[in-house]
Formats: structure tokens, C-alpha cells, sequence
């Protein structure tokens, strides 16, 4: 495969196509793009839920690219959303997009944390789903049931002179 | 390297149009210097600003770099430095001595580039919210008000 010769990006479309092929994997879909706009649609609900604060150690675990898809159109000020029940949270994902992939936004909810619960440290996403409601919170995967993580997706570091610090 | 979803393979492209514009103003340098300018200087204009601008500010940026921008923030703790010489003290010099270059020309030739792709109405905002010793870090002077500069980068 062709590199960019800027590590920080080769590296961040490993990760991201990694997460694709997991969310399409679970939606049982070949295609980057539905996987993407599914995975994109809830990564936006997840992150206007939980507030700016914790949106932002939530996005510390992110690989580059997925957190600027997660925080692409944010507004610090019209977050958290506050939606109590499943309805309202499921309703306010962007609901063009799973009309237009005939995806349950249910169903592609629980791919997407899913994927992130595989991805991402444990017990950031404890506190995650802690945030969510009593209702929302079996979207979420239960951490102690997934697989151990293999150890080259931990904690990668994506700085472009990953020797400084 | 592409992820085969278009959306996500042009931002890669425009990401790389912006390195290879600060590439091309320090020269000799490699593509990784030229990132780690662009993304240090993001996050110093960044800690600048209160979270509603530092948001609207985001936006202008290809996706890759909106989350090398976002990389560590922290939204209700910025604490904006003072003077231009605090916002250059932001930005972590080791690289770029090592390789011959102050901080100062790293980041002035950042923040042309970032300049250049955006609209000028926002620069005027993103000035305004900037100490005004700053402004000799920006590319023409007085600050970029609305009528200095539009459209792409220009390269002098």
C-alpha cells in the first residue's frame, strides 16, 4: 500500500480501517462507506450525550482520525443532549442516514460502542456508559464479557515525532 | 494510504495539502516536521480560545487534522497565554531546535498556512481572541481583518 511518508496519518488510516472493518463486521455489511456513515452517525449522539468535559477524555482514546470525525460539527454549548429514554436517544441519531442505509439505529448503536468498547480502555468506557442512563446503558457491551484486547491496539501513539515525550 | 470511503480519503488529501504547504516554507525539512508544526501550533491557537470558538474554529480544518487539533484539549481548563512569547513558550521546542529551526519560524510559517485556508471572517474572530504582541506572528500586518485575505493559500 502506498504511504504518505507522514507516519502520523499512515498509521491513523490502520486504526480507522481497523474500526471500519469491525463496524461493518457487525452490520454485517462489506461497505466502508455504510459502515462509516453508521459509525459516524453514533459516535455524534455518544459525544453530545455525555457532555464536552467527558466528551474530551473520551476522545483522548480516539485514534487521530475517528476523533475528528467524532468531534466534526460540535458545539461545546448544546451539549449534553440529556435524552432520558431509548427513544429519544435512538431518535436523535441521524436518522437520514440509517433510513438510507436500512440499518435499526438500534442495532448499529450497539455495533458502534461495541466496536469502541474493543478498542478503547476498558475503564474509559465504563465511565462512559456509567454516564448514560439506566435505559441506554445495555447498549453498551458489558466490558467483562468482550475479548482481551490484543496489545498493539492499546494505547497507540500517534504523534508525528512520537520520540519527544 | 486511503480508507475507501471518499469522504474520508479527500480530508486525508486536503490534510496533506496543508503539510505540504508548511513542507514547502521550511524547506530541507521532512513532512513529519512540517506536521508536528502545523499540529502544536493548532493546539497553542487552540488553548486561546473559549470552547464555543475553539469549536467553530475546528471547523474549517480536514477531518485528520480536527483530531490532531483536538488532541488533549481540554475545554473548560484554557488558559490563554498572555503575550506572544507565553504562546510561543506553548509549544514544545525540542524538535524543532534539534533540527535548526526556532519555534518562532515554525510556527509563524503554521499559522500562514492555516491563514491561507480559511475564510477571512473567521480570522478576524480568531485574531481578536489573540494577545496583541501575537500579531507579529501573523503573516501581514495589522491582523488579518475581513477584507486582508480570502480564498486559498497564497505563497509569497
Amino acid at each position: 500500500m502506498q504511504q504518505t511518508g507522514i507516519d502520523v496519518l499512515d498509521r491513523t488510516v490502520q486504526l480507522t480501517n481497523q474500526w471500519l472493518e469491525d463496524v461493518g463486521a457487525y452490520l454485517d455489511t462489506p461497505d466502508r462507506q455504510t459502515a462509516y456513515r453508521a459509525m459516524r452517525a453514533v459516535l455524534l449522539g455518544v459525544r453530545d450525550r455525555i457532555g464536552a468535559d467527558n466528551a474530551a477524555h473520551l476522545a483522548a482514546q480516539l485514534p487521530l482520525l475517528i476523533r475528528g470525525i467524532f468531534y466534526d460539527g460540535f458545539r461545546p454549548s448544546a451539549t449534553p443532549s440529556r435524552e432520558r429514554s431509548r427513544e429519544a436517544f435512538l431518535g436523535k441519531l441521524d436518522h437520514a442516514v440509517f433510513r438510507g442505509l436500512q440499518i435499526d439505529p438500534e442495532r448499529a448503536a450497539k455495533a458502534v460502542l461495541r466496536v469502541m468498547a474493543e478498542h478503547i480502555d476498558p475503564n474509559e468506557i465504563e465511565k462512559v456508559a456509567q454516564l448514560f442512563p439506566e435505559e441506554l446503558r445495555d447498549l453498551w457491551p458489558d466490558v467483562a464479557d468482550l475479548p482481551p484486547r490484543p496489545s498493539k491496539r492499546a494505547g497507540a501513539t500517534e504523534r508525528p515525532h512520537a520520540d519527544r515525550r | 494510504m486511503r480508507t475507501g470511503v471518499e469522504e474520508l480519503d479527500s480530508e486525508l488529501r486536503r490534510t496533506r495539502q496543508w503539510i505540504a504547504a508548511v513542507h514547502a516554507r521550511l524547506k530541507e525539512h521532512d513532512l513529519r516536521l512540517a506536521m508536528t508544526a502545523l499540529q502544536d501550533t493548532l493546539h497553542a491557537l487552540r488553548d486561546q480560545l473559549d470552547p464555543e470558538l475553539a469549536a467553530r474554529f475546528a471547523e474549517h480544518l480536514p477531518l485528520p487534522l480536527k483530531g490532531a487539533y483536538y488532541e488533549g484539549w481540554r475545554p473548560s481548563a484554557a488558559r490563554p497565554a498572555a503575550s506572544a512569547d507565553g504562546f510561543l513558550a506553548r509549544v514544545d521546542s525540542s524538535t524543532f531546535q534539534r533540527l535548526g529551526i526556532t519555534v518562532e519560524r515554525a510556527v509563524k510559517t503554521s499559522i500562514e498556512i492555516i491563514c491561507g485556508f480559511i475564510p477571512a471572517t473567521e480570522l478576524s474572530e480568531l485574531a481578536a481572541a489573540l494577545p496583541d504582541d501575537l500579531r507579529r506572528l501573523w503573516p501581514d500586518e495589522p491582523a488579518p481583518y475581513p477584507e486582508h485575505r480570502t480564498g486559498p493559500t497564497r505563497l509569497h
